[in-house]
């Protein structure tokens, strides 16, 4: 799987706020068909990361190329009509709308030139899919916190794309939810849909993981198959030293 | 599930109608008239801002601005260039338009308090060039408007025929709210306002779908524009004034923002509300305002959504089994 | 030349009253007041009745006028902004604008529709050298030098105005470190409109009192803030001078009537090409 032609290029990727380099010259590719696994400290820029990869905050240097295409200059529709679909750290969801309704609006304008909606199999196959089990009428607004985050991620589902992005989609849930979310994203990856995961979770993103990248102060510290980075020295001190609490526990539990 | 209940009402927006086509046979008083007139103009400028604004998300101030533009290139047109008032609507409409495509293009890019400044700008911008351009506009002084002929009838001694010129332009700004509401532009239209950002990942360009509908909520003001210019014979600076900027805001506010009839209904109430304290006279802008305020802070989802809860709360009393699953 | 880049001087020290407040504002609640020309006018007014109706000296109208500014500054809030605040900023604006309708009507019914001449504080006119400067031209750049020092030194040396100035860097933060934010956002407003109503007396001599006197100058303050970048206070202070000199340099060499337009045209071009203004932090997105 290594040896698979990258799908997502990063290229020396610089994000400013002010004097504040969030993400500092980063560099990584993600290859067609793996889980690709990030971690950092609170603040380490990952979701500055995906911000700038998907737009929603234009990078200030560096290139970005997804399935050969440069998309650095793109808008973040243009980037979903290529075939990448994120989710976002807090559930994010379109409130006034129905369950069905949210669904649909990935359906729709997904793709490009598709107009059509998504058919209402569709909208039940991802509801089922997702595992969330609602009446599709129901306005997104009334849905708890776990619920948001699936609808969230049949959204992008929905969009059906080549490279989906989660941004700490077990954040705040209990162990048996993060289960039930780990072993959808398996089965997403199963059906050949890259994935790209940003964890606090030691343990889930080793377990998870074809391959961890860990980042602080927006650069790469280290990256590699989850063996490789657990026994990386940066990473020990990473966790272990600045952030004992919450990473150091779950770091040794990894190994 | 919303279709169905479209198709229930389908009668009883049918029997509407037909009434008001009768109203002029019904109501025979001539100010009467000119007050649902007014409250139709004003009904067709609150629909169209709240299409962008309540449907939209896009906070501006520019329906004014092309109701103003409406009103001001249909008098230009007939002052100096003798176009009749008919032609004026066209021209009022196209004047939008234009501006909306000038406003709209810039300033839909920002959001939030920079596209109410930037939209307040252009609204004053626009009202300093009718300054500037007084050999065109008349200044301070205004236009002379001619009013509406067919053949040699004009309008002037027959209010009716203003009404049955004046309804089918709010009817149809109803129509193309509720189409646009139930089509792909409504539907991305209301993603952009619930979420911006989730909306353009997922296939979104927000920048699209509100300066389509900026610029169609436009077109019908400006005619709208045109139509009041024209009906009351003359378009002067007030038409700029602040106060009319918190009417309209009002109407939408009161009526319900972002409802099909909220605001027609904002627009019936000011509109009447400023009538019947008339005697009051220049204590009613404060009326206005302190009424604003009230519903912002008591009503805020407006009167329609109001009694429609109270609607939901009386049958549910009546009903209670029933309510409950139709609620679940 | 020297008298129109004094011109320049004196209206941007107004401008400058007139436009710290709404930035100041933006940095506490990121939110703008569509009342402020009503609280403009107000200053003018207050002052104009103390003066001529009640007959108290200039200094003792004065007092009065920023006691009576701060309690509407409060009152603006406790209204508009604190039934709103975190939950409907659109309802802030129609708010404030609702209010500064209502205001201007109150003005109308109280003082009637004919403009008033507000005395200035010292009257007369001195030569220095070439150019022609009226008393109340330089008591105008004294006491907006005065109000700007003690604005610094409210802002840097009291609690409340290290309190406004944690709440404007960080608002959950603020919160975390026991700082009472109600008391923050109304006093905030409450200082706003001081600032306003100092701007209106010193307009009140140059321009005559009206019932929507303050309405241009709130919207050149827009201007201004926007020009400088929202919630930057040096930006403003920089932002204002721009705008009187183009105001002032337009109107002379092209046409008084042009200088207005010059300045939307500004205003839209920074809006449209750096939203986040001269001196502005760009603003979080997302
Ligand atoms: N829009 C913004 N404006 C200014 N600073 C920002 C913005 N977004 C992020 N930052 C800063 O950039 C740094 C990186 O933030 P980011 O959210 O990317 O971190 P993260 O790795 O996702 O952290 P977490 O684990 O808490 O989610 C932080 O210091 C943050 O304060
Ligand atoms: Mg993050």
């Amino acid at each position: 799987m290594q040896e698979a032609m990258p799908l997502l290029e990063v290229k020396n990727v610089s994000r400013y706020f002010g004097s504040l380099a969030a993400v500092d010259d980063l560099s990584f590719e993600v290859c067609q068909g793996e889980v690709f696994g990030i971690a950092g400290p609170n603040g380490s820029g990952k979701t500055t990361a995906i911000n700038v990869i998907t737009q929603i905050i234009p990078p200030s240097k560096g290139e970005i190329f997804f399935d050969g295409h440069p998309i650095h200059r793109l808008k973040s529709h243009d980037i979903c009509h290529l075939g990448i679909a994120r989710t976002f750290q807090q559930p994010t969801v379109f409130e006034t709308m129905s369950i069905a309704d949210n669904i649909s609006v990935g359906g729709t304008f997904g793709k490009k030139g598709a107009r059509d909606g998504a058919a209402e199999a569709e909208i039940c196959r991802l509801l089922d899919f997702v595992g969330l089990d609602k009446d599709p009428d129901t306005p997104a607004k009334k849905l708890i916190v776990n619920d948001k985050k699936k609808l969230m991620l049949a959204v992008a589902l929905a969009t059906n794309p080549k490279l989906l992005i989660l941004d700490e989609p077990c954040a705040g849930l209990t162990t048996v939810e993060s289960k039930e979310i780990i072993n959808l994203i398996k089965k997403v990856n199963d059906l050949g849909t890259t994935v790209m995961l940003i964890e606090h979770n030691m343990q889930v993103l080793m377990n998870i993981s074809d391959r961890v990248m860990i980042i602080d102060h927006g650069t790469k510290l280290c990256q590699g198959t989850p063996d490789f980075v657990c026994c990386d020295a940066r990473v020990i001190e990473t966790y272990l030293g600045r952030n004992s609490v919450k990473g150091g526990k779950t770091f040794a539990g990894a190994e | 599930m919303l279709t169905k209940s479209s198709n229930k009402m389908r009668p009883v927006y049918i029997v509407l109608v037909i009434l008001l086509l009768l109203v002029p046979l019904i109501i025979r008083d001539d100010y009467l008239m000119h007050l649902i007139i007014m409250t139709c103009v004003w009904g067709i400028v609150a629909t169209n801002w709240n299409l962008t604004l309540g449907y939209g998300g896009m906070f501006h101030i520019a329906q004014l601005t092309f109701f103003a533009v409406g009103g001001y290139a249909s008098g230009i047109g007939a002052v100096t260039f003798g176009a009749s008032p008919w032609l004026g609507l066209l021209i009022g409409g196209a004047a939008a338009m234009a501006a909306s495509l000038v406003i709209g293009l810039p300033s839909l890019r920002v959001k939030g308090i920079y596209l109410i400044l930037l939209t307040y700008a252009f609204h004053n911008g626009v009202s300093e060039l009718v300054n500037h351009f007084r050999d065109y506009t008349g200044g301070s002084m205004g236009l002379l408007v001619p009013a509406f002929e067919a053949g040699s009838v004009s309008f002037v001694t027959h209010p009716s025929y203003y009404y049955y010129m004046v309804l089918p332009l709010l009817l149809f700004s109803i129509i193309s709210t509720r189409l646009i509401e139930k089509s792909f532009i409504g539907k991305a239209l209301m993603a952009t306002r619930d979420s911006e950002v989730l909306a353009s990942v997922s296939g979104i360009n927000p920048y699209k779908y509100k300066l389509v509908t900026f610029i169609t909520a436009a077109f019908i003001s400006g005619i709208a524009g045109a139509f009041y210019a024209s009906y009351l014979g003359v378009i002067g600076p007030e038409i700029f004034s602040f106060s009319l900027i918190v009417n309209g805001l009002g109407m939408i506010v009161i009526g319900g923002m972002g409802t099909l009839f909220g605001p027609i209904a904002g627009s019936f109430i000011i509109t009447f509300f400023m009538e019947v304290f008339s005697s009051l006279e220049d204590f009613r802008p404060i009326l206005v305002g302190a009424v604003i305020i009230l519903a912002l802070l008591y009503a805020p989802n407006g009167v329609v959504n109001y009694l429609g809860e109270m609607l939901a709360k009386i049958k549910s009393r009546k009903l209670p089994g029933q309510a409950r699953e139709s609620g679940e | 030349m020297e008298s129109l880049l004094f011109r320049g001087i004196i209206l941007g020290s107004i401008y400058t009253l007139a436009s710290i407040g709404l930035s100041l504002q933006w940095g506490v609640l990121r939110n703008l007041n569509f009342s402020h020309g009503a609280a403009i006018t107000f200053g003018a007014y207050i002052m104009w009745s103390a003066f001529n109706l009640a007959h108290f000296p200039y200094p003792l109208a004065f007092v009065l006028m920023i006691i009576f500014a701060f309690i509407l500054g409060i009152a603006i809030e406790w209204l508009t902004v604190r039934p709103f605040f975190g939950k409907n900023d659109t309802n802030i604006f129609i708010g404030t604008v609702a209010l500064s309708s209502i205001l201007g009507q109150v003005y109308f019914l109280i003082f009637g529709g004919r403009q008033k001449f507000l005395e200035p504080m010292f009257d007369g006119v001195i030569k220095l050298g070439s150019l022609r400067a009226t008393i109340h031209e330089i008591f105008t750049l004294v006491i907006t030098f005065i109000t700007l020092i003690i604005i610094w030194l409210v802002l840097n040396k009291t609690r409340i105005g290290l309190s406004i100035r944690a709440v404007s860097q960080d608002q959950v933060g603020a919160v975390l470190n026991g700082i009472n934010t109600r008391k923050v956002y109304s006093t905030t407003l409450g200082v706003a409109t001081i600032l306003a109503g100092i701007a209106g007396v010193l307009l009140g001599p140059i321009y005559y009192v009206s019932p929507h006197m303050g309405e241009a100058p709130m919207v050149k303050a827009f201007i201004i803030v926007i020009l400088g970048g929202l919630g930057s206070l040096p930006g403003t202070i920089l932002a204002a001078f721009i705008v009187a000199f183009v105001e002032v340099f337009v109107g002379i060499s092209i046409g008084v009537t042009w200088a207005p337009l010059s300045l939307f045209i500004i205003m839209v071009i920074i809006l449209v090409f750096k939203p986040e203004g001269l001196l502005g932090v760009s603003s979080r997105k997302a």
